[in-house]
């Protein structure tokens, strides 16, 4: 392709925010015009990119499309974006989000401009971050988008949100050090063999397969790689950061904090951890297994336990999450695609979820389930939302949840291993199946609670102080509605996500 | 292999657009949801299309019965739409048409037609009843997928959304909160199930079936060691256990009785919770080389027969003696499930499926006939000791729910005696035990059913009635009818002599079973065990309930389904409520938060110090730094 596609995905929502920050004061009516059709434009370019690898072969590297520019020639480091099928359907993901959260934000009067340029930046970094082909590039674009979320919860949040805006800044790039020292190691292993620095992870994958790197080494650059994925991912140890960030955050936030900056985590496993160091990601895998299954049920029970709704879909993306590295560490193709698709499914359930709790909080200013009751009675709309939402979150077949899940654990269950017996592996599947059980408890306890029975006190006045309210607006219709269509096309149609094949 | 063997282009139209058969139902009732409670027009039109759309399914698989008893195939299959393809896991969406399917279709479109009808009626004065048929519809397409799927995945797609249908059915009416919490219980028991219904998918995937294809089971049993059938058809059966509400997994069938009756009679009675005898029939082939598993399978189908039939002979509430008695159905179907015979198990739930259906339609129909009088009395509606003498005022009702009751009694020559009689001959002639346990449940049965006849309609009135009970209108009268004369003839489908045993006819090349001939020893003890019975039953009840009253301890026993709800609910919040607490509350915040926390310890000395430089925010640092990576990037590039 001609067209610099790729580049014009990064730079454009940059553009667009630098647009909306040059914008005068006087012309502040002009910021969701300008936001609108530079998210739309960029919708579009991913579907039309989306469209043009889907009837393509990937080249040798397993690519569709790659551009590798020069940049910082001292330390090797190169602009090099490489997009697969994995790339596409998650920049598809990020730009679908983004408008979501533009969408769900309508009715967002504090300082929208700030807001905007704000999220386009996030957009911008998100999108960077899934071509990373380079891992010096992959650390910087991930390192500058937690700038904006940071800003995004720290100034549009709720409750404690600086102090929970600090803990997610602090915790992720103290994660990221890890990355930082092991990226520069690797790469001046690589230069002591070759001659020169490469972050290139088609050149270093190459070095590695050719014995290049010691086992020593490789369990070693393989723990610093992964605790620093672990970190964004998050799993368990790691994850106390995320459902501070994500209960403070605004909805907008929320969504693209789980649907995009999560799957930053495993998307930087699957493309950078997992081909570099095949050795120890062998000889490491019944224990990252373990820990994430462990994490599964474990999450799963905490979420079981929350009062906070916001905090309760928060654990159970760790949950999820969780699931997801069973199949990345599972090392089999089905695993693997079963992963990739739990992270676009993921995206949209969980992003359509915090719109859902966004309605509710707006409406009755509480997220509190012991204080919400009936609200079946009251909304409708939101309830049937709700439902859906959640029956896709916890795996229920006909919805996109089921499919990934389904096969990150069939793949975990059958994990191929040359170092261990496979019952091992059995067994970790089956308590990481069990997960699925909390997962129902979790949601149609809640759903319960907060739906079924009378209105409770809030929900009753908030009825009176304000009729029709409940009725939603167009726009919160525009937000949730394609995520959770998508979801059930997904979910019969799967072959969207994995017909790009790996 | 063999679905290969029919081309596309070989397939009969009516079996090539099968799919169609989920697909109606499924967007008659997405159209419901989204446009049906525009109006009041539109809500009438909803529930007349949504009866119709299951009437529609109906003929189209008796025409499907038909065609293929005409070619003489014994399976065709759908058109192939790809569902899941990735590396060597390759699963369709494609339904198969064998007799095993078309029984049930048929039954369970027929059962749902008239369900729908009878709901016409009964859900009229409901302001969503809309919302109920689409619910309805929903639930049947959910259904036809988990019998017609070709592979276990699928089916597990139609599993999952029969039990999505069915918590949305029993917490329909969500004002009361007692519904939701039922719902939710119903949910939660069968995903514990299906976890290992899961682990069953996933160790037959890795035992050779990539497609999970029912079809290739047999090849699959041939290499594996017996070990790992036994493991294979326990985790299957575990899953079928939280369907079927077979013991522990009960406790969620008589909560569900919360939900509306006709939902009751069609997916807590008929359909739903046969799925997990279906799935045993379809795994038989695994169960043949498990001895352990076949064994455990009788021991849990008597013990739910016999446990659930002592717990229906005190209950007071006219639905839950109904529950308990499908409960201690499904566990004799069990046994015969035990001891491989297909053709007994699948005769008996397609007997039952029309006889309870009637006995839940017409406790339905005397609780909305006795409901206004139970209000202004301030009674229980559902109380059969409110009750009696209601034969009076509703004939029509008692006389149906009379033959629903000889029916499940097994009274010559109801349908009941001949599916009953085919699963005690077979466990006469491979299991004496297991026979005495089941002939034991049938005589409960009988008591308990004429109990519940009498404490009903005969005797003394309990309440004042005043002429306030009236029978129900035609739409009610017309599913009584048809499925009171269902009960009585139902039981040609697989009479024992000559040649019309049409069930263990077609069903020769699914199971290869051994076939018993009618023995008439067993045919007789059974009939004067279920005459005995119903004598017995109308004894200790029509003056006063004895077994409540004059029983003691056994009454309470009885009448809280043997504490096994009890027992397994103070487990859940004796042991895992605290449980998770402890790791929300304490192990949480103090072992992962507070090694985050030391992390913040470490960075508020940092801070500290950075604050000393910058005197200001945390924001205002994270700009500095950022103003700071982005010089850094732009340098890069410059350099």
């Amino acid at each position: 392709m001609s067209f610099p596609i790729l580049e014009v995905l990064i730079f454009l929502p940059v553009i667009a925010s630098l647009t909306l920050a040059a914008l005068p004061k006087k012309w502040a009516e002009l910021v969701l015009p300008v936001s609108w059709v530079a998210s739309i434009v960029q919708l579009g370019l991913s579907i039309y990119l989306w469209f043009w690898a889907n009837n393509r072969t990937p080249n040798v590297n397993g690519y569709f499309l790659e551009k590798n520019h020069s940049w910082i020639k001292a330390i090797g480091a190169r602009f090099y974006l490489a997009v697969d099928g994995m790339s596409i359907n998650l920049v598809l993901l990020s730009t679908l989000l983004t408008i979501v959260g533009l969408c769900i934000s309508q009715n967002q009067k504090d300082r929208t401009k700030a807001f905007c340029v704000w999220l386009f930046l996030l957009e911008a970094s998100v999108v960077a971050a899934f071509m990373a082909g380079d891992i010096f590039y992959f650390f910087t674009v991930f390192e500058l988008g937690l700038i904006p979320m940071f800003f995004l919860i720290s100034g549009w949040g709720h409750g404690r949100a600086q102090y929970a805006a600090t803990k997610f800044l602090i915790y992720t790039m103290a994660g990221s050090v890890t990355l930082l020292v092991g990226m520069l190691w690797l790469s001046s292993l690589y230069e002591k063999s070759v001659g020169h620095f490469s972050y290139n992870v088609v050149e270093l994958v190459k070095w590695v397969n050719q014995g290049g790197l010691s086992h020593a080494n490789q369990i070693a650059l393989f723990i610093m790689f992964f605790v620093a994925f672990a970190v964004k991912a998050p799993l368990i140890p790691f994850h106390t950061w995320l459902p501070d960030a994500h209960t403070q955050a605004p909805t907008a936030g929320s969504v693209d904090l789980a649907g995009l900056m999560l799957k930053l985590g495993s998307f930087a496993m699957i493309r950078f951890a997992y081909p570099l160091f095949p050795y120890a990601a062998q000889k490491l895998a019944p224990y990252v297994m373990a820990i994430a299954a462990f994490g599964v049920v474990y999450t799963a029970i905490i979420s079981t336990m929350q009062n906070d709704v916001k905090r309760l879909i928060a654990y159970s993306s760790v949950s999820h999450m969780g699931i997801i590295i069973i199949g990345i560490a599972s090392g089999t193709i089905v695993g693997l695609n079963g992963a990739i698709f739990s992270m676009i499914s993921h995206g949209l359930t969980t992003g359509a979820m915090f719109c859902v709790i966004g309605l509710i909080y707006d409406r009755y200013h509480t997220r509190n389930i012991s204080e919400l009751a009936g609200l079946w009675i009251t909304n409708k709309q939101i309830a049937l939302y709700f439902i859906i939402a959640g029956l896709a979150s916890i795996g229920v077949p006909g919805l996109s949840g089921f499919i990934g899940e389904f096969l990150s654990l069939l793949g975990g269950f059958n994990t191929v291993n040359s170092f261990y017996s496979n019952r091992i592996f059995m067994v970790i599947g089956i308590v990481a199946t069990l997960g699925i059980i909390f997962a129902a408890l979790y949601m149609l306890w809640a759903f319960q609670r907060i739906f079924s029975g009378q209105p409770s006190e809030i929900v009753a006045k908030a009825a009176k102080e304000n009729p029709g309210k409940e009725k939603l607006a167009l726009y919160e219709h525009f937000a949730i509605a394609p995520m959770l269509i998508l979801s059930l096309v997904l979910g019969f149609v799967p072959s969207l996500i994995l017909g790009f094949g790996r | 292999m063999i679905a290969n063997m029919y081309m596309n282009n070989e397939l009969s139209p009516l079996a090539k657009y099968g799919l169609i058969l989920f697909i109606l139902p499924m967007l008659v009732a997405f159209l419901i949801i989204l446009v049906g409670g525009k109006n009041e027009n539109t809500k009438k039109y909803s529930k007349i299309v949504a009866t119709l759309a299951i009437g529609l399914t109906f003929i189209y698989i008796v025409l499907l019965t038909v065609e293929m008893m005409q070619d003489g195939h014994s399976r065709t299959y759908s058109m192939v739409i790809d569902w899941i393809k990735v590396g060597d896991f390759s699963v369709d969406l494609r339904f198969t048409f064998d007799s095993l399917s078309l029984l049930m279709g048929l039954f369970i479109s027929f059962v749902a037609f008239f369900i729908h009808v009878y709901s016409l009626e009964y859900m009229k004065e409901d302001s969503r009843s809309h919302l109920f048929f689409a619910y309805l519809n929903l639930f049947c397409a959910s259904m036809f997928i988990l019998i017609f799927s070709n592979n276990l995945l699928f089916t597990f797609l139609g599993w999952e959304g029969v039990g999505v249908c069915s918590w949305l059915l029993i917490s329909f009416w969500y004002e009361k909160s007692f519904t939701a919490v039922a719902g939710k219980k119903a949910f939660i028991t069968n995903r514990i199930a299906d976890v290992a219904l899961l682990v069953g998918i996933f160790m037959i995937y890795r035992h050779g079936s990539k497609t999970l294809e029912y079809t290739s089971f047999e090849s699959i049993v041939s290499k594996i060691s017996p070990t790992v059938a036994t493991l294979i058809a326990l985790c299957l059966f575990i899953g079928a256990m939280g369907k079927s509400a077979q013991f522990p997994f009960s406790v969620w069938l008589p909560d569900a009785m919360a939900g509306p009756t006709p939902v009751s009679a069609l997916i807590h009675a008929a359909t739903m919770v046969t799925a997990g005898i279906y799935l045993m029939i379809r795994s038989m082939p695994f169960l043949e080389h498990s001895n352990f598993t076949s064994t455990f399978i009788l021991v849990i189908g008597s013990i739910t027969a016999l446990y659930a039939a002592i717990s229906a002979l005190t209950q007071t509430d006219i639905k839950r003696v109904l529950a308990y008695s499908t409960l201690s159905q499904l566990g004799i179907v069990f046994t015969a499930i035990g001891v491989h015979s297909s053709v007994g198990s699948i005769f008996h739930v397609f007997t039952h499926a029309f006889f309870k259906a009637l006995l839940f339609l017409g406790a339905g129909a005397v609780i909305h006939a006795f409901h206004h009088v139970a209000h202004k009395n301030k009674l229980d509606e559902q109380n059969i000791n409110n009750m009696g003498g209601l034969k009076k005022y509703l004939p029509f009702t008692f006389y149906t729910f009379l033959i629903g009751v000889l029916a499940i009694s097994g009274v010559f020559p109801f349908s009941g005696f001949w599916s009953k009689d085919e699963i005690l001959n077979v466990l006469y002639h491979k299991n004496m035990i297991v026979y005495i346990i089941i002939s034991i449940t049938s005589f409960l049965t009988s008591i308990y059913m004429m109990r519940l006849l009498t404490r009903v309609f005969l005797g003394k009135e309990r309440t004042e009635i005043n002429n306030e009970v009236h029978e129900n209108k035609f739409f009610i009268k017309t599913s009584l009818l048809v499925l009171a004369v269902g009960s009585v003839v139902a039981g040609i489908a697989n009479l024992p002599f000559g040649n019309s045993d049409l069930i263990s006819k077609s069903f020769e090349d699914i199971a290869h079973e051994e076939h018993f001939h009618f023995n008439p020893t067993v045919a007789i003890v059974s009939s004067i065990l279920a005459i005995l019975g119903l004598y017995i039953g109308y004894k200790i009840s029509i003056k006063e309930d004895y077994l409540l009253n004059k029983t003691g301890k056994f009454a309470n026993a009885a009448q809280e389904g043997m504490y096994v709800d009890k027992s397994v609910s103070t487990v859940v919040s004796k042991a895992l409520n605290p449980f998770g607490y402890f790791l929300s509350d304490k192990f949480e915040p103090k072992v992962f938060d507070g090694f985050a926390n030391l992390f913040e310890k470490l960075f508020d000395y940092f801070g500290a110090v950075t604050q000393s430089i910058f005197k200001h925010s945390a924001r205002s640092a994270v700009l500095v730094m950022s103003i700071g990576l982005v010089v850094f990037v732009i340098v890069g590039l410059v350099l």
